[in-house]
């Protein structure tokens, strides 16, 4: 065996050092190995005596890492990594990086930086850097491994002080023949990535197209057939919404691990003095253990963790449970409780008593799953998943509350590493602290937290404001109540749920939600447990195999600051120029950035000045930051994307864009690229007042110079059009408003409008044409500005009841407003009562359902309580019905 | 013990008129025949030894001279301590172009800028355009130090440079430090006692 080429341990006596210290030191230089870009790493040592083992143990380290290399082959000495200065790949390190950051867009950490003003390139470098290695790991390493499931059931409880009095087995093991329906896991979990609510009540919109019937069939095929599930996560369709669907239990997929979150556990005095008593714990987790029946045996507790009324649970099948190791976990109170488990004490009884309602808080657990070594996997990587069981504060009035609990727990919800921070005893003798690990420090979080509806947006983590957009509903009974008709919530509202089940997850441990049910049959308490059912799906990492791939990508980069040469990169094309630009029409094009220098390149976009955006708000590029390899080449993909906001500001102007973007590459040059293009004004998004105000149609040069107000015509030609169009063509279509249109057909329609040409020719008979156009007029006042009844009467007209008070509050519209509420209400009016097979109230309620949100559409972006939908509806109502 | 002293210098001037090649000339003393238009701003930095034993160390922005990106030369003359406005001396529409960015730079820049003038292409004297006379009574007249220069020969080329760092108040430091953290990366050894540092913008506690 070829002797690898000898390191040196160079030992000097540091002169410098020693001045100020009482001990002496001494500086050890250690070189981590013969590639060139691996720099010797500088150690200062007080401890002199026990520098002989450090030194020993170096020796005996890297005797073992070359007897592990092929001779020849270029030794890794990965466990100098940590010692670095500069860090090593978090990828790499013991404790997982926090979930946050790994959802979140390395350009959002980079340093503030503008055009002539480079910022931290160092830092962003590392950022970069680091953000590169983990997307090489995660398609190189985890995409393609082979991955292990666990199958993990979860639930969750608010008891109300009761004990377990009832079968649990509904719950525990998901046997059941009513499965209330709840939107799947994916569609909901604010953790797994920003799901907009839109899409999620969208696609709870298309579950109502399902029959009933073909839904149960969908779930039978899927649990038939393993393999299918596991390869397709949009496979699994819930039941329909209206929550009666009936589904065979999963009954060979018993979970390996059954965690259960109870909260409310117990409300008496006692539990807050003696919180140390385990009768409720043990009762609860008897009968949990009960409820899984004959599979019982196969089961047994793997760990619990109380406070007060909060318990989580962790049952485990026997046949798994030795994968399961370093457990722990951790609780914490917030609120009034925070202070009482500090000093209790000081607390009267009276005072605990009357804030016992207020005992709120967490308790989690966190657990590390290993998958067993096989040959060709003899160190499996293992994978940390910890359960949060919270209970926050209910109430839509206390929302600053609840925001400020979450932020809280997320700090103070800490686990003990049992990792000393410090190798030095304190000087008091005692064991110096450990290193905390917060829930965030893992490869998946779960967080079941009942009565805070905790709609957590992904943005929301990262700007620390953990419950924007939150609305909660206190629905009792079902939650799929939220979505039916009857409780008239319109579909622009977020539903809520009081208990629910979240997670986090990772590229280290994917998530594919199964089911997600309540089990209204447990009537036990006033809430009724929830449960989801889950695979995770764990890629088969070999540790060394990692460390060696991040160790050869490590070194491609490492030295990036420390290159003397200048990054050099060619960017092709400096001009992008998009040409015509339409209306909510996507269009992309790449710059490609080639590495002809010789060292990496780490690049990122700047703004002109610190205040300013990177790039103008019609433009989006990705990625905003990256790496890139000599002799390899990038691309940037830019799109110009005119939604809404963008086109109410560009239909006001000239429609010329120019935008100049600063592509900075850290330790080196600025490169500017024009990019510019022609945007085709539209009557979309162009407000009522504007529209009625142009001389011919809304391209034409003409119609940049408005008319006078006295001038302006009575209503805009634009919703004329459509509604002459419909009046004359589709009055009689039954399906008019109910069914989408073609969004092809919408496109010509909208550039008929927009040009002043003719509408094509209907097809005889055609039914599409038809709905398009009617799609057509709905987009076109949805996307006004302000909607055709202006906000601020929005309550008035939800408190209206009689036809005469309706008008006398049209007298407050504009009145381009005015005529085009009239226009499209007598329209509207016309073909609910003639022209139709089906006349009558019930189809004036069903156009209504549809036309209020548009013409009466709530801010989207104001927190304040939008007006009741029903009132709303009724006044529309007021003129169709 | 010499004293050393750091300014930021930007390099202004119409297209093609050898911006970019002036620096390469000062910084690495070579020159190209064919090199492409600059499409952005490059960071470079030279340090000047002056007689007395002092000296200057220049961070400089070369600029794109293409009209289409005059918009966002502020940024990067922004806090500058001096500035090289260069023309073509064989094209007298640059010297226009040069008085245009004076203008600018005496209406925008820091007052205490200073500013040098600077013919370049000295070596196609046969095809001059500007003559030497007309140029510097204009310099003369705006208070700009002047010289011409051939980034080719490299004639002028560093005597230019020295001329605006014995120009530059050395007594006093530099009224804006240039350039933000430009600062080379700090190597500093390992306390094996504490935890090694977490990666930079994450908070992990650890990562031994």
């Amino acid at each position: 065996m070829a002797q690898p080429r000898r390191n040196t341990i160079d030992l000097r006596v540091s002169s410098t050092a020693a001045l100020n210290q009482p001990r002496s030191e001494l500086t050890v230089t250690i070189c981590p190995g013969h590639d060139p870009s691996l720099k010797p790493i500088p150690l200062l040592v007080r401890d002199t005596h026990h520098l002989r083992s450090v030194l020993a143990e170096c020796k005996r380290l890297k005797q073992l890492s070359a007897a592990n290399y092929d001779p020849g082959a270029t030794p890794i000495y990965s466990w100098l990594f940590p010692y670095a200065t500069i860090p090593v790949p978090s990828v790499l390190s013991v404790f997982p990086p926090d979930l946050r950051h790994s959802h979140r867009s390395s350009n959002s950490i980079l340093s503030p930086a503008s055009a002539g003003q480079p910022g931290d390139d160092v830092l962003d470098i590392s950022v970069i850097r680091e953000d590169w290695i983990k997307n090489r790991v995660h398609q190189e390493i985890f995409v393609p491994a082979s991955q292990a499931t666990l199958k993990v059931r979860l639930g969750t409880f608010n008891v109300n002080g009761k004990l377990p009095s009832q079968d649990l087995s509904p719950w525990v093991q998901g046997i059941s023949d009513k499965y209330p329906y709840i939107p799947p896991l994916n569609e909901i979990s604010p953790f797994s990535i920003e799901k907009d609510a839109n899409d999620y009540v969208s696609s709870a919109k298309d579950q109502e197209s399902v029959p009933q019937d073909d839904s149960v069939d969908d779930v039978d095929d899927d649990v038939d057939n393993e393999e299918k599930v596991a390869t397709s996560t949009s496979s699994v369709r819930p039941p329909g919404p209206q929550g009666s669907s009936y589904l065979p239990p999963l009954e060979t997929d018993d979970p390996d691990l059954l965690v259960l979150g109870f909260q409310e556990l117990d409300l008496s005095t006692g539990a807050l003095l003696y919180s140390s008593e385990t009768v409720r714990e043990d009762a609860w987790c008897t009968a949990a253990l009960a409820g899984l029946g004959e599979k019982a045996e196969k089961y047994q507790k793997l760990a619990s963790k109380q406070l007060v009324g909060m318990l989580i649970l962790v049952i485990a099948k026997k046949d798994v449970v030795h994968l399961f190791s370093d457990i722990k976990t951790a609780s914490v109170g917030v609120g009034i409780m925070g202070v009482m488990v500090r000093s209790l004490q000081a607390l009267n009884r009276s005072l605990i008593l009357r804030e016992h309602q207020g005992n709120k808080g967490a308790t989690a657990l966190r657990l590390t799953y290993t998958p067993s070594p096989t040959p060709n996997l003899p160190y499996p990587r293992p994978t940390v998943i910890t359960f949060v069981n919270s209970h926050l504060a209910a109430f839509d009035e206390m929302y600053d509350r609840r925001n400020s609990d979450f932020q809280e727990l997320s700090k103070r919800l800490l686990f003990d590493s049992g990792i000393p921070q410090d190798s030095e005893m304190q000087e008091d003798g005692y064991a110096p602290p450990t290193i905390p690990l917060t829930v965030f420090q893992s490869d998946l979080l779960f967080w079941m937290g009942p009565d805070g509806s905790i709609y957590l947006s992904y943005c929301s983590l990262i700007s620390g404001e953990a419950f924007v957009n939150f609305q909660e509903h206190r629905i009792s009974g079902l939650p799929s109540g939220a979505l039916s008709d009857g409780l008239g919530y319109d579909v622009k509202r977020k539903p809520a749920w009081t208990d629910r089940i979240l997670h986090m997850p990772s590229q280290a441990a994917v998530v594919e939600s199964l089911r997600y049910s309540s089990h209204p049959e447990i009537t036990m308490s006033d809430h009724r447990p929830v449960s989801a059912d889950c695979r995770v799906h764990i890629p088969l990492v070999d540790l060394d195999q990692l460390e060696s791939f991040v160790g050869t990508l490590w070194r491609e980069v490492a030295d990036i600051e420390q290159s003397e040469d200048a990054p050099r990169i060619h960017v092709k094309p400096s001009t992008v120029d998009f040409g015509n630009v339409f209306y909510k029409r996507r269009v992309s094009k790449d710059l490609e950035l080639k590495n002809i220098g010789k060292v990496a390149s780490a690049f990122r976009f700047v703004p002109i000045t610190a205040e300013a955006p990177t790039h103008s708000e019609w433009l989006q590029f990705n990625p905003m930051s990256g790496l890139v390899l000599p002799g390899e080449s990038l691309s940037v993909t830019l799109s110009i994307l005119v939604d809404n906001a963008v086109a109410t500001r560009l239909n006001a102007g000239s429609g010329r864009m120019e935008d100049t973007l600063i592509l900075h590459t850290s330790l080196g040059k600025d490169y500017f690229i024009s990019v510019s293009g022609q945007y085709q004004r539209t009557c979309f998004a162009t407000p009522l007042e504007r529209l009625v105000r142009h001389r011919e149609h809304v391209r034409s040069p003409a119609s940049l110079e408005l008319l006078s107000e006295e001038q302006a015509l009575s209503a805009p030609q634009e919703v004329m059009r459509v509604v002459n169009w419909l009046m004359t063509n589709a009055a009689e279509i039954d399906s008019l408003f109910m069914e989408p249109g073609q969004e092809s057909m919408i496109g010509i329609i909208r550039e008929c409008l927009d040009t002043g040409t003719d509408f094509p020719p209907r097809p005889q008979g055609d039914v599409d044409t038809a709905l398009s156009f009617a799609s057509c007029l709905l987009e076109l006042l949805d996307a006004l500005p302000e909607p055709v009844v202006p906000r601020v009467l929005h309550s008035r007209c939800a408190q209206v009841t009689t036809r005469d008070e309706a008008f006398e509050v049209l007298d407050n519209f504009s009145s381009a407003s005015v005529n085009v509420w009239i226009s499209v209400t007598a329209f509207l009016h016309y073909i609910c009562h003639r022209g139709t097979p089906n006349p009558g109230p019930q189809r004036a309620e069903r156009i209504a359902e549809v036309l209020t949100p548009v013409l009466m559409r709530d801010d989207p972006r104001t927190a304040a309580t939008p007006t009741s939908p029903i009132g709303k509806r009724r006044f529309l109502m007021l003129f169709i019905a | 013990m010499s004293k050393q002293f750091q300014f930021k210098l930007v390099l202004l001037g119409e297209s093609a008129v050898g911006k970019s090649s002036l620096v390469l000339r000062f910084v690495k003393d070579q020159f190209d025949d064919y090199r492409e238009s600059t499409i952005g701003a490059a960071f470079l930095t030279q340090t000047v030894s002056l007689e007395d034993g002092t000296t200057v160390k220049f961070e400089i922005w070369d600029t794109a001279g293409q009209e289409r990106y005059k918009s966002l030369a502020p940024m990067y003359y922004r806090n500058a301590n001096c500035a090289v406005v260069v023309y073509d001396i064989t094209q007298s529409a640059s010297l226009e172009k040069a008085r245009s960015w004076i203008r600018e730079l005496q209406r925008q820049a820091d007052p205490s800028i200073v500013i040098a003038l600077c013919g370049n292409k000295s070596d196609l004297a046969a095809r001059r355009q500007v003559t030497e006379e007309e140029a510097k009574k204009y310099a003369d007249e705006e208070g700009l130090m002047w010289a011409e220069t051939s980034a080719k020969s490299g004639e002028g080329v560093n005597e230019i440079f020295t001329a605006i760092a014995k120009k530059l108040p050395l007594t006093a430091p530099p009224s804006a430090r240039a350039g933000g953290a430009r600062a080379g990366p700090a190597r500093t050894g390992v306390d094996l006692n504490k935890q090694p540092n977490a990666a930079p913008g994450q908070n992990e506690p650890c990562n031994c």
